[in-house]
């Protein structure tokens, strides 16, 4: 063999060529072991591609070659089955990982974009196969990312080249809880990495450090050792570090939780003045922009809408400075909220404009608090309001998805579809779901019989009003509904009786009182419906251009499909399932799609093959499988509650008792929020169960039960930070 | 087979379990790389390397003496990539002994996807005491240990020179429930690879092949494998960077020059083939 080819150690290597030739199968016989690339056989992937791929310049066909040959082999894995059993496995796993890893290594940006643009499809994907902290491919995905965000950033890929900060610190503080410890380095890596110069710190993974001790309370050795790994590499005085720790501790959570500085760092030497009585924190103190500052910009909104527009950023501007020293979100979310809330109110200049700013911002308070109610609701709204209607109805939908306790986000959206939508059978459905699955809302029953009354079917909607008086669901307008209609169909006296009733139970209901003056006049009330609240009228119905926005509508048109799937109607049934069916072939690692295809029996389901919780879950809940129901629990300990319920709705009464008694134990201070959704949903069923009674109660209530973990269940996929 | 005399039978019938059906030569070499990829680059059980079963050649693992020291190259590209700071950084930290960056640095590498449990091949400190000493130290290793991997013009290659003893390797393994803990490396313990060279099983240890032909069989350096090690900051003893590649040379000259002082040492003239 001639050798000069190897050891003389050419600029180019000639397997390039043949790289260059066929891409992703090169690449995918790089990561096998397989290419000829003499003397590195023996080095792992990425070692490899360094030395072949590292010294080229930009415009070699090899490198530019690269990032569609890695994306290419990555989509193509996602879409076949992993392998059964542990050994092969392990090895496919690991291709994963160095397929990541040769991204953020060689600083392949074209494959780190798309990497992070399609941020939730590949961190779910790589969530499935964590086998160990040597094969792990969600870490592997995180690293790159946290590593490559300069990288993705130069590029001016995310709208926020910062917005995953709140990802990084919420990874810090799930370090050693739901995530292992080890991932703390990662969160603080990802904090690192951030760009310098907009997140208003200097060293924005001190507040990493802090908001990890704060949630999981390190001893003073675990701190130092995380401390003073990184405090040399950022070389600052003294001073400064008591300067940056001082008004990081100076700051609300960690106030509210009687940390005093130097808190956790107490123990470094450079702190020891800050034990000092009269020590005195330099600089001025940190501080969010006041509630007050935000309600003179909403005071102002009536001028020009670029006037508006800049003074609006200063503002939030300000807040995200706070936002990146601290990590402490909440401030800044409720700006968003009463600023985007008063942006899509209509009577303002270029009200579309002003509703896309208010969607935007909206999602952005998401990446800081992803559960928040109000934000969901702005976003939904928003979008609406700027014309966007399709894509307001999926993020309506899926936020009933993410938050299954909430019936406010379903009435919500069946206004919209009432409304905007114009699709008042599909409301009808909705709320009629609603009233099932909550029972006590008096508000979605009024509001299906406002929607009965606005279809003319007053019969429909006064057995709806009868039927909330009966389930003990009645406020002020159910009354004042009924009285509406007891009066329309001529019933004076009747409408009088329920009006006095009324303000017995309301007496301070200015409506039911106008009522009663109107019918002691002998005049007859309106039936019309209430007019919902007026949104900008809609443009041309477009889906923004934002790529962020694709994974969030494409699980919300799967939890709309679930709801196509569980009507009486076959034909719309069949319809859904096979869009589901679509939705699978053409994304088969799809974990919403996989669910429901699961739930339906379409899934050619394979235990053995590393499936995600929530879609072996399903599928084992509709076999009944309780062995590997057992094994779930070993697998998501904090996900425990659903198989125990699981077990008990297949007669397993110690299940069934162990639930009860888990009802009457404190909720766990960071419980999973399906379990509290189940909880919520529980209680009032089993508050009072024994160990004789469990199982029956749970029995008589099984459908009830099921369709409570069906909930809980999806609302699993999607996360940020996938389990 | 025949040129690899430490394969056992039942690690044999294995290997053939997982090639059977290999009708080409690639074929083959694409099978023995699934073999190694499969069941000795393993995530954290045991590889095939140190399980009884397969009568690895132990190195006598539990006669050996704990206090011998041994020593191991690594390319620190892939560490320092995921900890996210240049080799510099942890040069100061190491010149400073500052243990708990070292510490940090290290935790990110132990606990990353580069180190699972497959064999580590290693040396004894006291057989290459000349090449550490040496201030090109990183080259001088590279080439007696035939890590021709580790070579390249353009890019240099940051690497620690890792220090440890029997006993820590010892104690790791126990916690593994490894009995074997040190065995003689044989071709299946590799990717297939043209600077691998089976040793005689006469000869205790396995011999690495240098990548400069040698003149004499006392220049051969034993090489075993040992189980995998968690780096603590006092393993490494040296950082540095193989900047300059290995001397052009013929692989065929290499392997041939190699197996006479394979053959010389063994007393084993009938050891191997030689290259046409």
């Amino acid at each position: 063999m001639a050798l000069a080819a190897v050891h003389g150690s050419p600029t180019r290597h000639p397997w390039l060529d043949l790289f260059v030739q066929s891409p992703i199968a090169a690449f995918g016989d790089l990561l096998a072991g397989y290419a000829r690339i003499p003397p590195y056989e023996r080095a792992d992937a990425p070692d490899a591609a360094r030395m072949l791929f590292g010294g080229l310049p930009k415009s070699d066909p090899a490198r530019c070659a690269l990032g569609p040959a890695i994306l290419g082999w990555l989509e193509q894995r996602r879409r076949v089955t992993p392998p059964v059993g542990r050994p092969r496995q392990q090895r496919w796993v690991r291709e994963i990982c160095e397929a990541f890893e040769i991204v953020a290594l060689l600083e392949v940006a074209d494959a780190a974009e798309t990497l992070r643009r399609q941020f939730v499809t590949w961190s779910e994907w790589a969530a499935r196969f964590v086998l160990s902290p040597a094969r792990d491919a969600r870490a592997e995905y995180l690293r790159m990312v946290a590593l490559t965000q300069p990288l993705v950033a130069a590029l001016a890929g995310p709208r926020d080249p910062n917005d995953l900060a709140p990802m990084w610190l919420e990874i810090c503080r799930q370090a050693g809880a739901e995530l292992p410890r080890r991932y703390l380095a990662i969160g603080l890596l990802g904090l690192r990495r951030l760009q310098q110069g907009t997140t208003g710190s200097d060293a924005p993974w001190v507040a990493g450090l802090a908001h990890w001790a704060l949630a999981r309370s390190p001893t003073n050795a675990e701190f130092q050792a995380e401390w003073l790994a990184l405090k040399p590499l950022y070389p600052r005085t003294a001073g400064r570090w008591r300067e940056l720790v001082g008004r990081l501790l100076a700051t609300k959570p960690f106030q509210d939780e009687g940390i005093k500085a130097p808190g956790w760092w107490r123990g470094d030497r450079d702190f020891d003045p800050m034990l000092r009585q009269d020590f005195r924190v330099s600089g001025a103190p940190l501080r969010s922009p006041f509630p007050a500052d935000c309600d003179q910009e909403i005071e102002r909104l009536h001028n020009p809408w670029p006037v508006t527009e800049s003074r609006i950023d200063q503002l939030l501007q300000r807040h995200r400075t706070y936002v990146g020293v601290t990590g402490e979100g909440q401030y800044f979310v409720r700006a968003i909220h009463a600023l985007g809330t008063a942006l899509i109110w209509p009577g303002n200049d270029q009200p579309h404009d002003r509703a896309r700013k208010a969607a935007v911002l909206a999602h952005e308070g998401l990446g800081w608090a992803p559960f928040d109610r109000y934000l969901w609701s702005l976003w939904r709204d928003a979008m609406a309001a700027g014309g966007a209607l399709e894509a307001a109805e999926l993020i309506g939908w899926d936020f009933v998805r993410r938050d299954p306790d909430n019936a406010d986000a379903r009435n919500q959206l069946a206004t919209l579809l009432a409304g905007p939508l114009a699709r008042p059978a599909e409301a009808e459905t909705l709320l009629r779901d609603t009233i099932a699955a909550f029972p006590g809302n008096a508000f979605a029953r009024t509001q299906l019989a406002e929607l009965l009354i606005a279809d003319r079917r007053l019969v429909d909607a006064e057995a709806v009003v009868q039927s909330a008086f009966a389930a003990q669901a009645a406020d002020e307008a159910t009354f004042a509904l009924r009285a509406r209609l007891q009066s329309h169909r001529g019933a004076a006296q009747a409408a009088m009786d329920t009006v006095r009733q009324g303000l017995e139970r309301h007496p301070s209901n200015d409506v039911l009182w106008e009522y009663q003056r109107i019918l002691d006049q002998g005049r007859v009330l309106r039936v019309d419906p209430v007019a919902a609240a007026p949104i900008a009228a809609p443009i041309a119905d477009t889906t923004p251009d934002d790529p962020t926005l694709a994974p969030v509508l494409r699980l919300g048109r799967v939890r709309w499909l679930r709801a196509q799937a569980d009507s009486a109607d076959p034909a719309r049934r069949q319809t859904a399932l096979a869009e589901v069916q679509a939705m699978l072939a053409d994304d088969p690692s799809f974990v919403y799609a996989e669910l429901i295809a699961a739930r339906h029996g379409l899934l050619a389901f394979n235990p053995d093959t590393m499936p995600p919780f929530a879609v072996a879950f399903e599928q084992a809940l509709k076999d009944g499988d309780r062995t590997r129901l057992d094994a779930l629990a070993e697998r998501q300990p904090r996900l425990r509650a659903l198989i125990l319920l699981a077990q008990a709705l297949f007669g397993d009464a110690q299940a069934a008792w162990t639930i009860a008694n888990l009802l009457n134990d404190d909720p766990p201070v960071e419980e999973a929020r399906p379990v509290t959704f189940l909880r919520s949903r529980l209680h009032p069923l089993l508050a009072q169960a024994t160990a004789d009674t469990a199982l029956g109660i749970i029995a008589a209530k099984s459908n009830a039960i099921r369709r409570w973990l069906y909930d809980a269940n999806e609302s699993l996929p999607g996360q940020r930070i996938a389990a | 087979m025949d040129f690899e005399e430490r394969v056992s039978a039942a690690r044999l019938a294995a290997f053939e379990a997982e090639v059977r059906g290999a009708e080409t030569a690639n074929d083959l070499r694409e099978r023995h790389v699934d073999y190694f990829e499969t069941f000795v680059t393993v995530t954290d059980d045991l590889p095939h390397s140190f399980l009884p079963e397969f009568e690895p050649a132990d190195l006598g693992s539990g006669s050996l003496d704990e206090h011998q020291a041994i020593v191991r190259v690594e390319s620190l590209v892939r560490p320092l990539g995921k900890w996210g700071q240049p080799l510099d950084d942890l040069k100061r930290a190491f010149d400073a002994k500052d243990e708990p960056v070292l510490r940090g640095f290290l935790d990110i590498w132990n606990t990353s996807n580069i180190r699972d449990h497959r064999p580590a091949f290693a040396a004894w400190r006291d057989q290459v005491l000349d090449e550490i000493a040496a201030p090109n130290w990183p080259e001088r290793l590279r080439d007696r240990m035939g890590l021709a991997h580790y070579s390249d013009k353009r890019l240099p290659i940051p690497v620690a020179l890792m220090q440890y003893t029997v006993r820590e390797v010892k104690a790791e393994a126990a916690d593994l429930g490894a009995a074997i803990m040190f065995a003689a490396p044989t071709v299946l313990d590799s990717v297939p690879w043209e600077y691998f060279f089976p040793a005689p099983a006469t000869l205790p240890y396995g011999r690495a092949m240098a990548l400069m032909p040698v003149d004499d069989e006392k220049q051969l350096l034993a090489e075993m494998l040992h189980t995998r090690l968690t780096y603590l900051p006092h393993h490494i003893v040296g950082l540095g960077t193989i900047a300059a590649p290995s001397a052009p040379h013929c692989l065929k000259e290499l392997r041939n020059r190699h197996l006479l002082a394979v053959q010389v040492a063994s007393g084993r003239g009938d050891f191997g083939e030689e290259m046409p």
